[in-house]
């Protein structure tokens, strides 16, 4: 396309038509980039200057550099607080949600994949959990949740308060996880099942595979590029999680800081405890986050080279 | 084989099927029980003593009610102003929520169509830079942005919860694209020759081409707004600027005791989003699986 200009010089109208498109071209184009400039670029840029400087409160003129002798100061001071460690900890305990939603939304999706009626009305079932609000899923869970009335301990004849107690304060939050991005991964691995050909089974079938290695050695293989994008999709939120045990405490971080996720930790930092920590701790666990995404996602696309068949 | 055995591998194949639909049915109920516990504890009669509702599967008909709801709506004011503090929240959702699906769609879908249909010098560089904001996970930008719109006294205003989204996003942008490089540069063309400028080619021909593709992003803009929670809660101060989530995280944390109406008010959360799934749902499915992410 560029290469027009280059080989044979345009004059007259044709040049004319050509700076006009490239005009409109760049004015239509940049509008989501003068956006991400000013509300993204600028803020990444203050950030990472913040994550080197002391700030307690909101004031911009508060803002001290730490000076080079100090230069690493904040995060010295992260990696070494026993709390970040918790809430690390919690991160990748929460996470677990993730391989239970994935597996229990490709049995799903396996069992659903056999010209089943009704299959439409199922899926949009389980996909309602996820477009709720976290402040409704957190009020309905609550509810679930509950000591005296709740419905978990109606099923299993108990009286435990999930909630309070720190051992049942993740599980429980595992469970609320995996049932509410259950839909999403049913819809995905729907997707890829119906794209997998119906001939390959046949040819297995003559060969005398059974159901088993038939899901081992076709279906596994043919969906695994879907199973690869939940993943990396899956995990990058699953690092970020923190809203919902926000809203599920009033802004409590649960029974001895169970609750208590890496971002958490920061909003904390930022928001709640800014006169002990302050922004400039906040920033610097930002970029932690950051990191810890950017490596999670790196080995992912790594191993995938292991496991991922592209046709 | 013998007929024995065709009966027997009939009998076996109807057997996995039924063991299929029990899962299936099972996991349905899972999900939608919470749903169905929320609907009846909020038509559940609402008073002072609402701590000690037993746990009731099928509450007799006669003992519902709708006074939960219309605690809900009335009950719990804006001090300032003295209106519902819930249909206040409504109403700022909508005030922020529309506009910003509406202008951050024309943006997206501008720079989609000059990304898909026209040549410009740094074409490639910028839908880089473009992607590459994908990659950014959105945490990082938390606390400078709260400094910088704090500095500027734009805390508790909606500015922050609306100017950034008017530009559009990435992932719009990208999902656009695709479906715009799909309109055939015959027509383009032929209108070109009509003397129809790019703006006209935009206007009159890339969006009514591309209504579904508009609507699915559109539909996915407007849930995740209406669904917002950290940035209202961050920036939003003042109780008659609260938006409805906030407003209603806000009064049941104030009132865990009146459990119909804590209730009521996430059927009230859900209900909007529910009903433009359901029926939409087309749409929301094609938006979904290209964007991924949840706002």
């Amino acid at each position: 396309m560029e290469g027009v200009n280059r080989i044979r010089p345009v004059r007259g109208r044709t040049r004319r038509k050509l700076l006009t498109e490239n005009f409109y071209g760049t004015l239509l184009a940049c509008v989501p980039l003068i956006g991400a400039f000013f509300f993204m670029l600028i803020p990444l840029v203050f950030s990472l200057i913040l994550s080197f400087c002391s700030m307690k409160g909101f004031n911009p003129e508060n803002i001290q550099f730490l000076g080079i002798a100090h230069l690493f100061d904040n995060f010295i001071y992260i990696f070494t607080d026993p709390l970040f460690w918790k809430s690390v900890g919690n991160t990748f305990y929460a996470a677990l949600s993730l391989p239970i939603s994935m597996v229990v939304a490709l049995i799903l999706s396996v069992l659903m994949n056999s010209d089943f009626k009704g299959r439409t009305l199922l899926r949009t079932i389980y996909f309602l959990p996820y477009v709720c609000s976290v402040v409704a899923l957190t009020s309905m869970w609550r509810l679930v949740l509950d000591t005296n009335y709740g419905l978990l301990n109606e099923l299993l004849g108990t009286e435990i308060n999930w909630l309070s107690n720190e051992k049942t304060y993740m599980p429980v939050m595992i469970l609320m996880g995996a049932w509410t991005s259950l839909g999403f991964n049913v819809i995905l691995f729907s997707a890829a099942l119906t794209g997998v050909p119906k001939a390959y089974y046949e040819a297995a079938t003559i060969d005398g595979a059974g159901w088993f290695k038939q899901f081992r050695y076709i279906t596994l293989p043919l969906i695994s590029p879907t199973t690869f994008y939940l993943l990396v999709i899956g995990l990058i939120n699953a690092i970020q999680d923190f809203t919902r045990f926000q809203a599920i405490g009033f802004g409590d971080t649960g029974p001895n800081n169970a609750g208590l996720t890496m971002v958490y930790y920061l909003y904390q930092q930022g928001f709640t405890n800014n006169y002990t920590y302050g922004m400039g701790f906040a920033a610097a666990t930002s970029w932690i986050v950051a990191f810890l995404i950017l490596g999670l996602t790196i080995a992912n696309f790594k191993l995938s080279k292991k496991w991922v068949h592209y046709d | 084989m013998t007929d024995r055995q065709k009966v027997l591998r009939k009998g076996k194949k109807i057997v996995a099927k039924a063991v299929a639909y029990l899962i299936l049915i099972f996991a349905a109920l899972v999900i939608l029980i919470p749903f169905y516990v929320i609907l009846i504890t909020s038509l559940k009669e609402s008073h002072a003593l609402a701590t000690h509702i037993p746990f009731i599967w099928f509450p007799k008909f006669s003992e519902l009610s709708f006074r939960a709801y219309g605690n809900l709506f009335t009950s719990y004011p804006v001090i300032e102003t003295g209106k519902s503090m819930v249909l206040t929240g409504i109403q700022n959702t909508f005030i922020i929520v529309i506009p910003n699906t509406i202008v951050g769609m024309i943006s997206s879908s501008v720079s989609a169509y000059a990304f898909a249909k026209l040549r410009f010098r740094w074409k490639g560089p910028m839908f880089a830079a473009l992607l590459f904001t994908m990659m950014i996970p959105g945490i990082v930008m938390l606390i400078p942005s709260y400094i910088i719109y704090d500095y500027f006294y734009l805390t508790d205003t909606y500015f922050p919860l609306m100017v950034p989204a008017m530009f559009g996003s990435a992932a719009c942008v990208f999902f656009l694209r695709q479906f715009f490089a799909g309109v055939p540069d015959e027509i383009l063309d032929a209108a070109k020759l009509d003397g129809v400028g790019y703006v006209g080619i935009y206007w009159r021909i890339m969006l009514p081409l591309s209504v579904p593709a508009l609507l699915a992003q559109a539909i996915l803009g407007f849930v995740a707004g209406y669904n917002d929670y950290l940035a209202p809660l961050i920036y939003i101060v003042t109780e008659r600027k609260y938006t409805l989530q906030i407003a209603l995280q806000f009064f049941s944390g104030g009132n865990l005791k009146d459990l119909p109406t804590v209730m009521a008010g996430a059927v009230v959360a859900i209900i909007p989003t529910v009903l433009i799934y359901v029926f939409a749902q087309k749409y929301f499915v094609e938006g979904i699986a290209v964007t991924g992410l949840k706002g």
